[in-house]
């Protein structure tokens, strides 16, 4: 009787351990080529999306809508009294809203991530800021707005589109820049 | 059809049918918290490495967190939830792989793994039983008629 040939089952063996090994490949090759993103932090998906809607009660007990402010750019500030970069960025913040908000340039809102609305009034008595501050069921807003930690602004056109965002503090002329940036783009 | 191809059927079908029933079959109704506890475990913390926003203590995993019960008491399904969380934080934040684009190579090449790796056991199985079924040729004969007479001599 012939026996079967030795190597017949290495070859066999092959056929099996290929196509394994190339999904395996593949699998690398796919992990591998993925755009890594440098920060760590989640992508901004929102530009130049419209920018999701804000409405709800000041601190001051105010109904707030956004919509109110189309026609100017909005700096939607996300923040904490108890974080130190927001208690710096503040008056910058302050100063930006003084010089635009008068001539219905630009406004400033703030919304308060995860505080007692209590301790946000306290904090604008003693700080200064005149422009309407969101403190209730805030979490949606910033899931909404793609917010991962405080300080965070995103920038509004007039049109109500999202322009961009900021994470960390930002200056008064750091958001002319923008705004500059963007009308010339714009234009 | 052979009474083993039969078995084999049965064997199979019976194995679908356990499948199709784990993968379509809820179970009981589940509370809003269940729901609630069981999207927050399967999407990631924006902020923390290899955490769910159930296990971060990190502010905006409570945000999540109240954003998802929010979600369930307005009537949104699992996903749309999941999908508001994608839109927001990106793809990587829902650990449940979507079967859009490219992640439905995911769902997709174990089925295919599982059956080449069938196909292969059945071709492996098959070529073993016809090499023992073989006949034994005129050289086989002659070889073993040669060592049988060798065997006489001595």
């Amino acid at each position: 009787m012939s026996e079967t040939p030795a190597s017949d089952r290495p070859r066999l063996a092959l056929w099996i351990v290929i196509p394994v090994g190339v999904v395996f490949a593949a699998f690398l090759v796919l992990l591998a080529t993925r755009d890594v993103n440098e920060t760590g932090l989640p992508e901004f998906t929102l530009g130049g999306d419209v920018a999701p809607e804000i409405t709800g009660i000041t601190i001051e007990g105010e109904p707030f809508d956004l919509d109110d402010l189309r026609g100017q750019f909005v700096v939607v500030n996300f923040f904490q009294t108890t974080c130190p970069p927001c208690v710096q960025e503040h008056p910058e913040l302050v100063s930006f809203h003084e010089t635009y908000a008068p001539d219905g340039i630009a406004s400033v809102i703030s919304i308060a991530f995860n505080e007692d609305p209590a301790i946000i009034a306290e904090f604008f008595d003693t700080a200064g800021g005149d422009w309407p501050v969101l403190g209730d069921d805030t979490a949606a807003l910033a899931v909404e707005y793609g917010v991962v930690s405080v300080p965070e602004s995103i920038l509004i056109a007039p049109s109500g589109e999202v322009m961009s965002k900021v994470i960390g503090g930002v200056t008064h002329p750091g958001l002319e820049g923008l705004i500059n940036r963007w009308q010339e783009d714009n234009s | 059809m052979t009474r083993r191809v039969a078995s084999w059927l049965a064997v199979a079908m019976i194995g679908a049918a356990a499948f199709v029933y784990g993968a379509v079959d809820e179970g009981e109704p589940r509370t809003d918290s269940d729901r609630a506890y069981a999207i927050s475990n399967t999407i990631g913390c924006p902020v923390c490495q290899g955490q769910s926003v159930v296990e971060s203590n990190a502010p905006i995993a409570k945000s999540i967190r109240e954003t998802i019960a929010l979600r369930i008491d307005a009537g949104w399904t699992d996903a749309q939830i999941r999908a508001e969380l994608r839109d927001s934080y990106g793809e990587d934040v829902d650990y449940t792989p979507s079967s859009e684009g490219i992640t439905i190579l995911v769902w997709i090449l174990p089925v295919v793994a599982f059956a080449g790796a069938v196909a292969g056991l059945v071709v492996v199985f098959r070529k073993w039983k016809r090499e023992g079924d073989l006949e034994a040729s005129a050289a086989d004969r002659k070889l073993v008629e040669a060592a049988r007479a060798l065997a006489d001599e001595d």
